[in-house]
């Protein structure tokens, strides 16, 4: 339904954003930005990201202990983790007061998906396709021009990490960025590994 | 000795101290079922969180302040009219339809069609601030104009709504939910747009109030008889202190 919505305006300001995104942040949107001022619903897509790019964080720092994985690759999901940790600032920054805090939430990754490697890439693609996918349509459909820039750059970086995790299971990089998810998709597929604190027991 | 009891009868009232008065504790209005369940001697005046604020600004005799989000509790602390708001209990919001649901609202998503009767509560009283919150969370603002909207000053008459039938849908904690089981749903929102729902407790500064019993009312109320009552009447509870 979102691939629908996309006009052809709109696809050009996707192009465009990335494209900046790319030339402006090569590695993982360390430039300066300007302080995006979320307008009405853009906060969806940044809390979105702020809680996936935690759950993903979480992902690495657990990737790091699976067994088959060689020094350098290690290294380098160290380096993604290492950028996730500013995405995560990033987001929470651009939330403001109403960003979630690590008191709200509790990451909850299944365990099997971590016995074996390829189990545990596996979960690494479904999470970064997630991120890239939200992020694709949120850079179409943003009204604030500073949180499009942030979440262009978020693209671009998480492109990248998806496009690692592809790589370590031996799989082609993919051609261009991902098809758009929407939220209530991507949402639900979030909730499955999101434990909420202090939630009423059901 | 007839006499004898007749005057001690008649001066008891009298040799009463000022403490031993009912307690008056102000509390958000979806903590109606589970005070009275925890203890029925205080008098309760509940109502909508920033109403009741309203009300202790401009010195009504309250002891105990209970509010269903952090602002205004933390507000009255920052003027000196409370201590030093502590959290004792959690929620979530739910979207609750009638029975019936004539309106058809399968989950929040339905509402996006527009022309159905939403009940929210107003800006400024939390569960109309945490609905806002959660709305562009999901980035559903839109349902807002596309519906018919009544705005409510507390989650109990947006219940009431609902229930009645007057409205098709509206956005309420669970615990309200519970509460109105057999002629209402409860539809779950996802988590990952959940506001973080804080019920805060703090004792009221004012001349002449009761902060001795105010104090054993919280201690209470954060306790394992309070935990229980809040936990029973569907209450999320933060860790033990």
């Amino acid at each position: 339904m979102l691939r629908q919505m996309l006009t052809r305006a709109r696809f050009l300001r996707l192009g465009t954003t990335v494209a900046l995104g790319t030339l402006a942040a090569p590695a993982g949107a360390r430039a300066a930005l300007p302080t995006p001022t979320p307008q009405g619903d853009d906060e969806g897509f940044l809390q979105f990201g702020a809680l996936t790019e935690r759950t993903a964080l979480a992902f690495y720092r657990r990737a790091l202990k699976t067994r088959g994985l060689t020094s350098g690759e290690r290294r380098r999901l160290r380096a993604v983790a290492a950028e996730k940790v500013v995405h995560v600032q990033r987001l929470t920054a651009a939330l403001g007061a109403d960003a979630p805090s690590v008191l709200d939430y509790a990451v909850a990754l299944p365990a099997s998906a971590f016995v074996t490697r390829a189990g545990t890439l596996k979960l690494g693609r479904r999470l970064e396709s997630l991120l890239c996918g939200v992020y694709v349509g949120a850079v179409a459909f943003t009204a604030d021009p500073a949180s499009r820039l942030l979440l262009g750059r978020l693209l671009t970086s998480d492109a990248q990490h998806l496009a690692l995790v592809r790589d370590l299971a031996g799989l082609a990089p993919g051609g261009g960025l991902p098809d758009p998810i929407d939220l209530k998709t991507a949402g639900a597929q979030l909730d499955t590994y999101l434990k909420a604190n202090g939630y009423p027991t059901l | 000795m007839r006499r004898l009891l007749i005057s001690l009868a008649l001066l008891a009232p009298a040799a009463v101290p000022a403490g031993a008065q009912a307690l008056n504790v102000s509390a958000a209005a979806s903590l109606r079922n589970a005070l009275p369940a925890l203890s029925s001697s205080p008098t309760y005046n509940f109502a909508g969180s920033n109403a009741l604020q309203r009300q202790i600004e401009r010195g009504a005799p309250a002891d105990v302040f209970l509010s269903a989000e952090p602002a205004e509790a933390q507000a009255l602390f920052r003027q000196g009219l409370c201590t030093r708001p502590q959290t004792f209990a959690t929620n979530i919001v739910v979207l609750l339809v009638p029975n019936a649901n004539r309106g058809n609202v399968r989950s929040v998503y339905s509402l996006r069609s527009g022309g159905r009767r939403i009940s929210i509560g107003t800006a400024g009283v939390p569960i109309g601030d945490y609905t806002r919150l959660l709305l562009r969370r999901l980035r559903l603002s839109g349902i807002l104009s596309s519906n018919t909207v009544s705005q409510e000053p507390d989650v109990a008459s947006i219940t009431s709504k609902v229930a009645l039938g007057s409205a098709d849908a509206g956005f309420v904690y669970h615990t309200d939910a519970l509460a109105s089981r057999g002629r209402t749903n409860e539809i779950r929102l996802p988590k990952y747009a959940q506001p973080a729902v804080r019920y805060q407790a703090c004792i009221v500064r004012r001349r002449g109030g009761d902060g001795r019993g105010a104090a054993a009312f919280i201690r209470r109320l954060r306790g394992s008889a309070g935990r229980s009552a809040l936990h029973h009447y569907g209450f999320g509870l933060p860790p033990r202190a």
